[in-house]
């Protein structure tokens, strides 16, 4: 295991306490935004991070780095947030929650996003604000490195037409 | 080698989040360098960026406790409820470490009772 956070796991596969600490220190916010733009709901979303985290920490020794911490840890929220949906599938197709107020820039941001397919969403927020690469994407979403391009061009055009049209 | 138009495009989202690599970055900055329409296309993108970024960052963060402070919480709340101690000791070795996890795992839905004292 070379990088810190492959050590971090290898830690936590061991059953040290506080190396979990620092991995949840590290990525439960990460994660929780996601789960909360994914789910729409605050309730949703923690229990998706609790559920992700606990999974982390009873598969750690599993792990073997065939893709990088985030990758991975990205990869297991995905499919909790999927198992959330499927317990509440009206969920994705809520409006965010009060998550957002008092930012109207943001606001008014979240509303245009809105208007994409949820898939969409989902990419460009693990596309530019993640900044996962091509590969890592295709890891997470589990769809092969062209999809990943090729949907990201032009979900990409779709958010900047949108974009474009409320300006 | 320069890359067309299309192939520019395609690379916008990667050199902007800084995974491409360093010849598709290359690659695309002597693209754009030439050509206005794909200069316009990266610009949007870095701003689509910044917007993104800084939307996300207007959320809240979420309250979620770390998995290895939930064991004395949840039995005590499990013991409290007047729920059997053979609960109890399964939500215990529900979260506890896996080198000391028992071979045999309760499947129990934690999550639904882990907000205690939030």
């Amino acid at each position: 295991m070379g990088t810190g956070e492959e050590r971090l796991l290898k830690r936590i596969a061991a059953g040290e306490s506080p190396a979990m600490r620092d991995l949840h220190e590290t990525y439960a916010d990460r994660l929780f935004r996601y789960a909360l733009l994914r789910t729409r709901d605050r309730q949703l979303a923690e229990d998706v991070v609790q559920e992700t985290m606990l999974a982390a920490w009873r598969s750690a020794s599993a792990y073997r780095g065939a893709s990088s911490v985030s990758t991975w840890l990205f990869g297991i929220c995905r499919h909790k947030v999927a198992d959330a949906l499927r317990r509440c599938p009206q969920a994705e197709t809520r409006p965010l929650p009060e998550a957002v107020a008092g930012d109207a820039s943001a606001i008014e941001f979240w509303e245009t996003f809105d208007h994409l397919q949820p898939d969409d969403r989902e990419l460009l927020l693990l596309v530019f604000h993640y900044g996962f690469s091509q590969r890592e994407i295709g890891q997470i979403m589990d769809v092969p490195v062209g999809t990943v391009k090729s949907r990201t061009f032009y979900a990409r055009r779709r958010l900047q037409a949108l974009l474009q049209g409320r300006s | 080698m320069e890359p067309s138009c299309e192939e520019a495009l395609e690379l916008v989202p990667w050199v902007v989040n800084a995974t491409a690599s360093a010849e598709e970055q290359c690659g695309l900055y002597r693209h754009i360098a030439g050509c206005r329409a794909c200069r316009t296309e990266f610009v949007q993108s870095v701003v689509l960026q910044r917007r993104l970024t800084r939307a996300v960052q207007a959320l809240p963060t979420g309250g979620v406790r770390p998995v290895t402070e939930l064991a004395g919480p949840l039995t005590s709340l499990v013991e409290a409820l007047g729920g059997p101690a053979i609960v109890a000791q399964a939500v215990r070795q529900a979260i506890e470490l896996p080198r000391t996890r028992p071979a045999l795992t309760v499947n129990i839905p934690l999550v639904a009772t882990v907000r205690v004292g939030t």
